[in-house]
């Protein structure tokens, strides 16, 4: 790995179709250049929080984090919790993107502080409209207090 | 074992019987107790009376022996003193005489003995009267020697002796009579009493039996109503747990479903992109059949969903007016409310939120004026889309095509009605029409998920009413749902003109 990754959009997600989909729809918008995909919560916390795997690695902070829900070991929702609960994590916007239309899905993820929470849909057209339209307007038209690098 | 209610009344009855039988038999030994003791009580004033006469009699043969024996002293020795007893015996004997009579007043047959007791005691007495006047003469002595020797004396004392034994035998006899009647007597009361106290002790033990049984099965049949409760209870729990994971259940693959399915489709759509030039025109019209049937499949699950949800979701209830709630409907499913024959029916008082009726194109309807209803406002919008956007669906071939819905209060329930006059169904397969994922037409003849009816159904059950429809293959069909009554009184009245 390099001394140094430069990461603006940050996808976690445990079932690959839908994180190549993704990562295949946001690259076609110019978007994935700069784009990690993790494949579980414990990965994204060990990325966002430099341990396990990203022990002494130095990460740019991302500009947004795409979050399953539903994901083996550590959850999205246990995720998010960790990231409102940081300090410096808190202002980084996070979209939640799921299968899941579950209503105390929605609710416990808009109280603990997302910033959106988008149901994933089948249909492949609406999925890669979905899925562009939020990349864009949170990388591109959204802006964010400026952060530096994490110490 | 449980016993009918004829039984039981039998059983209380017999108790209530038996009951007061031990009772009216305690009442009557109590009474023959009392009779028993004053007829004790006047026999033992009898008896006493019998020994009474028997004591008299006995007191005036002693006294006539008194007068007897103080006689013969004064003819031997002429001395006065010695007649002190004899003054005493006539002196006592009037007052027993007396007493005899009053005493044997009421036994004809004692007077008349003492009557002839009185005759010899009389002459008796004479007799003695004269002997002691001639022992005051002065060959008094001698006389009565004479008068002694004839023995006229000794035969009248023989006589008062023989006269008081047969009045004594007499009253003795009757004592031992009236003892017989009273030992008799008294047997009779015991046994009354000793038969009495045995037939109210059976009564009241029967009773008892009777009663400590109906208690018991009673008990048994309480405790029996517990249990039953306790397993009821139980069963509606988990029956509500077997519901919430079914629901949960249904919800999980609905939601698992949705990941390969959205693979499937996202990378047919890749295929169509990336190898576009790579494919003839039958790969092409491959790749669609693919997509086409992935999305197919993605509305089952969606509606699937849908339906798992209504399970969950609780029911918020209130007064809608559903004249305006049809009319909305009707504009979202891009039909009109038609004006033309039933014109004056026109719905609600408020404009806005009716589609204009001439300008909009799509198919007409025909809305009779819609009685108030009281229930959840999204669900039964749910219901209303459902059932008209089906009368549309399925009457789009027919010419003119007609959708008539109607909605009016019968007994205690509000019935509301959608009819159309199209493909209509066979009644043969009437069980099938509600069922969830059940359909009576093909997809391609008309597109569908075979969720809709389900849902009606589950939403209207859920509301406490009712579904049923009627229909005829190619002549049309006709669904009726009843919403109970729940307020009397928010009944619109129809339309305001």
């Amino acid at each position: 790995m390099p001394d140094f990754l430069e990461i603006d959009i940050l996808l976690v997600e445990d079932t690959a179709t839908d994180a190549e989909m993704t990562m295949r729809a946001l690259r076609k918008k110019g978007l994935g250049d700069h784009l990690l995909w993790l494949k579980d919560g414990s990965e994204a916390l060990d990325f966002l929080f430099s341990t396990g795997e990203f022990a002494g690695q130095r990460v740019s902070r991302p500009k947004l984090i795409m979050l399953d829900v539903k994901m083996p070991k550590v959850d999205g929702i246990e995720v998010l919790r960790r990231i409102m609960q940081d300090e410096s994590l808190r202002t980084i916007p996070v979209v939640m993107l799921t299968s899941s239309a579950e209503e105390t899905d929605i609710l416990e993820s808009y109280r603990l502080g997302a910033n959106s929470y988008i149901v994933k849909p089948v249909e492949a057209n609406e999925f890669i409209r979905v899925v562009t339209e939020a990349g864009c307007y949170w990388t591109l038209m959204n802006r964010t207090p400026n952060a530096d690098l994490r110490p | 074992m449980r016993l009918t209610l004829i039984e039981r009344l039998r059983q209380a009855n017999f108790v209530l019987i038996g009951f007061f039988a031990a009772l009216a038999i305690l009442v009557a030994i109590a009474w023959t107790s009392s009779l028993s003791i004053t007829r004790f009580e006047e026999g033992a004033r009898i008896i006493e009376h019998t020994h009474w006469v028997i004591s008299e009699l006995e007191g005036t043969a002693s006294s006539m022996k008194d007068a007897d024996g103080a006689a013969r002293g004064f003819y031997l020795t002429g001395l006065p003193e010695y007649l002190e007893p004899y003054d005493a015996a006539l002196e006592r004997l009037p007052a027993q005489l007396g007493t005899l009579r009053s005493l044997t007043n009421d036994n004809p047959a004692q007077q008349k003995n003492l009557s002839a007791l009185r005759e010899i005691i009389i002459n008796r007495l004479d007799n003695l009267k004269q002997n002691i006047s001639l022992r005051t003469q002065e060959d008094g002595a001698d006389l009565i020697t004479a008068r002694v020797a004839t023995g006229e004396g000794q035969k009248l004392m023989n006589a008062l002796r023989q006269q008081i034994s047969v009045m004594q035998e007499v009253e003795k006899g009757l004592l031992a009579e009236r003892a017989k009647a009273f030992e008799n007597e008294a047997s009779d009361t015991y046994l009354i009493i000793l038969f009495g106290n045995l037939a109210a002790f059976l009564m009241l033990a029967a009773t008892f039996w009777l009663l400590h049984k109906e208690v018991t099965a009673r008990r048994a049949s309480d405790a029996a109503l517990k249990r039953a409760n306790r397993a009821l209870l139980a069963q509606a729990g988990q029956l509500e747990a077997t519901n919430k994971e079914l629901e949960g259940f249904s919800y999980s693959i609905s939601h698992d479903l949705r990941i390969p399915l959205r693979a499937v489709d996202g990378y047919a759509h890749m295929i169509e992109e990336d190898y576009a030039d790579k494919l003839d025109e039958d790969g092409k019209r491959m790749l669609g059949v693919i997509r086409q049937n992935s999305t197919r499949m993605g509305n089952l699950i969606d509606d699937l969903l849908a339906f798992a949800r209504l399970g969950r979701t609780r029911i918020a209830a209130e007064a809608i007016d559903m004249n305006v709630m049809v009319a909305q409907v009707i504009a979202e499913l891009g039909a009109r409310v038609d004006t033309g024959a039933d014109a004056n029916v026109n719905a609600s008082d408020d404009p806005s939120i009716l589609p204009s009726p001439d300008s909009s194109p799509g198919p007409a309807i025909t809305v009779a004026p819609l009685a108030q209803a009281w229930g959840d406002r999204s669900l039964l919008r749910q219901v209303w889309t459902n059932l008209i956007s089906n009368a549309l669906k399925y009457s789009a071939k027919a010419s003119p095509q007609k959708i008539h819905i109607s909605g009016k209060p019968v007994g205690q329930e509000v019935v509301y009605s959608v009819a159309d006059n199209g493909a209509g169904f066979d009644m043969q397969y009437y069980d099938k029409l509600f069922g969830v994922f059940q359909r009576l037409h093909s997809a391609d003849e008309f597109p569908g998920t075979g969720v809709g009816l389900a849902i009606v159904q589950r939403v209207i059950v859920r509301h406490g009413g009712r579904v049923w429809a009627e229909g005829e293959i190619g002549r049309g069909a006709c669904f009726h749902f009843a919403l109970p009554d729940e307020s009397a009184g928010i009944r619109s009245e129809g339309t305001p003109t």
